[in-house]
């Protein structure tokens, strides 16, 4: 009777062992590990001596200008770059629901936004370095056009032409996401609003944009959650270059812990880089729960 | 207030035609019922008079003025919608404020008009409630005040009760008709209910499959049906329906149906009728049951069920060779199956219709008859 009761009890613990077993081997002991050893110094390449500095690598991380400036960076490209995929993707879907009548018209120019964003994120990127040489196709174009050309990767522009890639790309999910949400909302509320000789414009502002807040709150958390982690294209397009102009703090991260090998300065960052996220998460949802 | 008139109303969506050739007269001030089953085109005709559609062919007035091309945020007609429309991210005030607010009315006169509206309507308690968390009834009368805060040319009602329980239905008839009459509106009501269009409306334009059948008031319609298919629309229980045939016996015309046998001699206008085969319309309201002092015609009759309706019962029967009947009698009647009862009929309340669905003779053909019904 005990035995068979024990047996009862265990058994939902012995069914999730497997994936339990897995999610401790490879992420919460290499997290643990990380902490451990973000506490110190240590250079693999150089000897396994581990040397412990207590909170130093933290407060090294948050003195350190290369982090700091890299971390400015991901706020402007984030920042900048979510934003207008956000209000171009909402923009674009409205003018399709609006003027765009025939279901099959619409769903081809849905699909052809969509393309860009099947493609693989090293492909795109790859594209997009032959066509931004000095000499590429967009320069060629320019100058036919008569225009001067432009120095896509000079320092000053290379992460601005990082984020127009990054734009063109991704901007289709928003688009998909404020598509769906527009022809979700009953035609009859803007009969209605028609009916009491609202302006497009309040229809726009009453209507159309406070019945899509949330999931477009969901696609700005996609998209800044995908832009944060952002790493693919920076890695093709520009190597982090010219010097660090496009450095972001994930990519400085990956150069310090795998290129110089500062291993526990590294971990230091990559802690304190997930802290900054979650407080971020914790704002936004309380943004979002404030919306809605 | 301003008449409305369609003249010659054409729509078509894909191969469906929703109205064909569909004219009407709506007087301002007066209230006026579309009336049709689903699909016969009530909600198109209400659109089109809205602005929200434009019709294929034919054109809309207003006082006269042809509006047929002018948007519906010109108009100022107000509709409310068999779903309500509300605005599901505003508070019930904001909701009813929102014709005002579109016309940037002051915020002083906003608060006031809502304010009177929604104590007419009895739903000053829901103002800063949620239109999500209020009862189908309030959201009803949500609708309505938005549609009446704005003091519109026209209002036009959309199956507007089709959502609601019995109970409130019946209570917002009422209501409906005190609105127009505190409000001094016209009002424009499609329905699929017979009960609404006769309880409240002063005219009802009777539409099938696009067509409009009768253009005229509830009791016209009702004592001088164009067709059949109106008399059987118009009316609960619906009419019985009869098929047989006029046999001329020496000096004597007689309607004969599966068993039954009718002196229809003196039956005014039956001499014009041309046709032998005819379909003869009883309504169920005027078959009475028992000894009937004055009764022209009488049957005996086999009851087959007896079946209570709120406070009335129909009683279903089995009269001449198995021709079932159907006789609505007011207040609870008690009477066992099997039992004999006996029918009877005042040969004035019998409708006759051709094959072909059309009146040839109906009650209110009788001229004097016909005003003391209309009362």
């Amino acid at each position: 009777m005990l035995r068979e009761k024990s047996r009862k009890i265990k058994t939902p613990y012995y069914l999730i062992m497997p994936p339990q077993v897995l999610i401790w081997v490879v992420v919460i002991f290499p997290l643990l590990w990380a902490i451990y050893i973000s506490f110190h110094d240590w250079n693999p390449t150089i000897s396994p001596q581990r040397t412990f500095v207590g909170i130093g690598n933290y407060l090294n991380v948050l003195r350190d200008a290369r982090f700091l400036s890299a971390l400015g960076r991901m706020f402007y490209y984030s920042g900048v770059g979510v934003t207008i995929q956000l209000v171009l993707g909402t923009a674009i879907a409205l003018a399709i629901v609006e003027y765009i009548r025939s279901p099959r018209w619409r769903t081809t120019v849905l699909v052809l936004f969509l393309l860009p964003m099947m493609m693989a994120e090293a492909v795109a990127a790859q594209m997009w370095t032959l066509l931004i040489t000095d000499t590429g196709t967009i320069n060629n174009i320019l100058v036919w056009l008569g225009f001067s050309p432009v120095g896509w990767r000079a320092k000053e522009l290379a992460l601005t032409t990082i984020m127009i890639v990054d734009i063109w790309q991704w901007t289709a999910l928003p688009l998909l996401i404020a598509y769906a949400a527009r022809i979700s909302i009953p035609d009859g509320l803007y009969e209605s609003a028609r009916l009491d000789g609202a302006s497009k414009w309040l229809i726009l502002r009453k209507i159309t944009l406070p019945y899509m807040r949330v999931p477009l709150a969901i696609a700005f958390l996609l998209r800044f959650m995908d832009s944060y982690k952002f790493l693919d294209k920076v890695f093709i397009m520009t190597y982090g270059g010219p010097g660090t102009a496009t450095e972001l703090p994930t990519f400085y991260l990956y150069q310090t812990a795998f290129s110089y090998f500062k291993v526990g300065y590294g971990a230091a960052m990559s802690w304190i880089f997930g802290i900054i996220a979650v407080i971020a998460m914790f704002f936004f949802w309380r943004l979002a729960k404030r919306m809605s | 207030m301003i008449t409305v008139s369609v003249s010659h109303l054409w729509k078509r969506y894909g191969k469906t035609v929703a109205l064909q050739d569909v004219s009407a007269e709506i007087n301002g001030g007066s209230f006026f019922c579309i009336l049709g089953e689903p699909g016969a085109g009530k909600t198109t005709l209400l659109r089109i008079i809205a602005g929200l559609e434009v019709p294929d062919e034919g054109d809309v007035f207003f006082d006269g003025q042809n509006v047929t091309l002018v948007s519906a945020q010109k108009r100022n007609v107000a509709m409310v919608f068999q779903d309500f429309a509300l605005y599901p991210h505003m508070t019930v005030f904001e909701n009813i404020a929102s014709p005002l607010r579109a016309i940037k009315a002051e915020e002083g006169k906003i608060r006031e008009r809502v304010h009177e509206v929604a104590a007419f309507l009895k739903i000053e308690h829901l103002l800063d409630r949620s239109p999500l968390y209020i009862s189908g009834g309030e959201k009803q009368r949500v609708a309505i005040a938005r549609a009446l805060v704005k003091e519109p040319k026209i209002s036009l009602f959309d199956e507007p009760l089709v959502n609601l329980d019995f109970k409130i239905r019946e209570d917002m008839r009422a209501q409906f008709k005190l609105m127009q009459k505190e409000f001094n509106q016209t009002i424009v009501f499609a329905t699929p209910d017979p009960v609404d269009a006769m309880s409240m409306a002063d005219q009802v334009l009777i539409l099938h499959e696009g067509k409009v059948q009768q253009f005229a008031t509830v009791w016209e319609a009702y004592y001088r049906p164009s067709n059949m298919f109106v008399a059987t629309y118009l009316g609960f229980p619906p009419m019985n329906i009869l098929s047989g045939e006029l046999r001329e016996e020496g000096p004597h015309l007689f309607f004969v149906a599966s068993g039954l046998k009718v002196d229809v001699t003196d039956l005014p206008g039956i001499r014009e009728v041309r046709e032998r085969k005819l379909l003869v319309g009883i309504r169920p309201e005027h078959l009475l049951l028992g000894d009937e002092k004055g009764a022209e015609i009488s049957w005996d009759g086999e009851v087959l069920l007896s079946e209570i309706v709120g406070s009335d019962t129909i009683v279903h029967l089995k009269v001449g060779k198995d021709l079932g009947l159907r006789s609505f009698v007011p207040g609870i009647y008690r009477v066992a199956v099997g039992a004999r009862v006996t029918v009877n009929l005042r040969r004035d309340n019998i409708y006759a219709f051709k094959e072909s669905g059309e009146s040839v003779i109906f009650p209110g053909r009788h001229e004097s008859l016909f005003n003391t019904f209309k009362g």
